[in-house]
């Protein structure tokens, strides 16, 4: 419980501030880089995001999607209507140019998640590292989170499950989405399993707050937009390719 | 014909006396998996009373502070306690010879773990071809 009273404080959120960079002088910041080790909490000394880039996305490729489930333990059961799904492929296209854009679309790691704001419960949380999770031991599968999210990026588990991976737990009556692969992210690797995945190099994953990572200098070289960035969730996954 | 189903039997005996005098039961006689590591990270007596304890505390430092070392992780408690018979097969969470569920069936304590943890080994979902 004391994880849980200690988010709902907003605790986590004000100690680790305290942790981000060390000011030398103003303007100077010293990042210390150093991976966490295994019995090391996370801090928000990291925030960890994707970039994604609609240009190099094939329309007819599903290798992410297929990436993902077999690296989270997620099998068909009934088909797409009620199967989770912790990446979509999604098509848009613009009404005016007629521009076809093709694109993953998985849980968007919000700063500010609406998905978080509504729990009444207090699983849907964000962990100092920016990575939005349910705690599946206290979610009441109420589904307030699903209709508060505006990617509809969860699932909610309707069929008893078995042979769920040691590392991604799933169970009926919960909702889940995407984890950004925190299994991987805590065991120092820096990739996740649909990145790996693209065979077009279309996903970049990385520390959005170290500007020397692969993310933040594409980020910083081209630029990357967010979904719906009008709602102002600060998005921890970015696209480029997209005009709004 | 005959001293086929003679090699037969010298196979099968061998591979199912376990399941003829079946599993180990203690003074009460209720069913004692053997667990495959030579020693669990607490004394038995401190396993029996605090376990729900060790692994509270371990699920909240994974869930929240993604600590994932092996002491008190449910995984390695897994690892240990759930092992193949001859033939290759885990009890499965329901049975009375699952280790959780020998004990958790006799004192009449339900418990929900197994809704969302698997109840085998990596090693076991891959061999039975779900995962890669
Ligand atoms: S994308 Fe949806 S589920 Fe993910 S953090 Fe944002 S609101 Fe929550
Ligand atoms: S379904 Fe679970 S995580 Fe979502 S709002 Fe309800 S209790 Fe929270």
């Amino acid at each position: 419980m004391k994880y849980i009273d200690q988010y709902r404080r907003r605790f986590l959120g004000t100690a680790s501030a305290a942790f981000t960079g060390l000011s030398i002088a103003p303007g100077i910041l010293l990042q210390t880089v150093h991976a966490k080790a295994v019995d090391e909490a996370v801090t928000s000394q990291y925030r960890w995001g994707l970039l994604i880039d609609t240009n190099l996305c094939d329309p007819g490729c599903t290798d992410c999607v297929e990436a993902c489930h077999q690296e989270n333990g997620i099998r068909e059961i009934h088909g797409p209507e009620t199967d989770a799904q912790w990446i979509r492929k999604v098509t848009l296209k613009h009404k005016k140019t007629e521009h076809i854009l093709n694109m993953p679309v998985m849980c968007q790691h919000c700063a500010e998640p609406p998905c978080v704001d509504v729990c009444p419960t207090g699983a849907s949380f964000k962990r100092a590292d920016g990575i939005v999770l349910v705690d599946k031991h206290i979610c009441i599968g109420c589904r307030y989170c699903m209709m508060a999210c505006p990617y509809k990026a969860r699932s909610f588990i309707h069929e008893k499950l078995s042979d769920q991976l040691p590392h991604a737990p799933r169970g009926k009556g919960t909702v889940e989405a995407c984890t950004l692969c925190v299994h991987r992210i805590d065991r120092g690797e820096n990739t996740t399993a649909c990145t790996q995945a693209c065979p077009n190099g279309a996903m970049t994953f990385g520390d959005l707050k170290d500007p020397q990572s692969q993310i933040s200098k594409k980020l910083a070289e081209h630029g990357g937009r967010e979904l719906r960035a009008k709602l102002k969730l600060d998005t921890g996954v970015r696209y480029q390719g997209i005009s709004s | 014909m005959r001293f086929a189903s003679f090699l037969f039997l010298l196979w099968v005996i061998p591979l199912h006396a376990g399941e003829l005098t079946g599993p180990d039961r203690d003074a009460n006689g209720n069913i004692v998996p053997t667990p495959k590591g030579e020693a669990c990270v607490e004394p038995a007596e401190v396993m029996r009373r605090e376990h729900m304890n060790l692994l509270l505390h371990k699920r909240d430092q994974t869930m929240y502070d993604g600590i994932r070392t092996k002491r008190a992780s449910l995984n390695e408690c897994i690892d240990c306690h759930v092992t193949p018979d001859a033939n290759g097969k885990t009890a499965r969470a329901d049975d009375e010879t699952f280790f959780c569920s020998s004990c958790h069936i006799a004192a009449s304590v339900s418990i929900d773990c197994f809704d969302c943890h698997g109840d085998r080994p990596l090693d076991m979902i891959k061999n039975s071809g779900l995962q890669k």
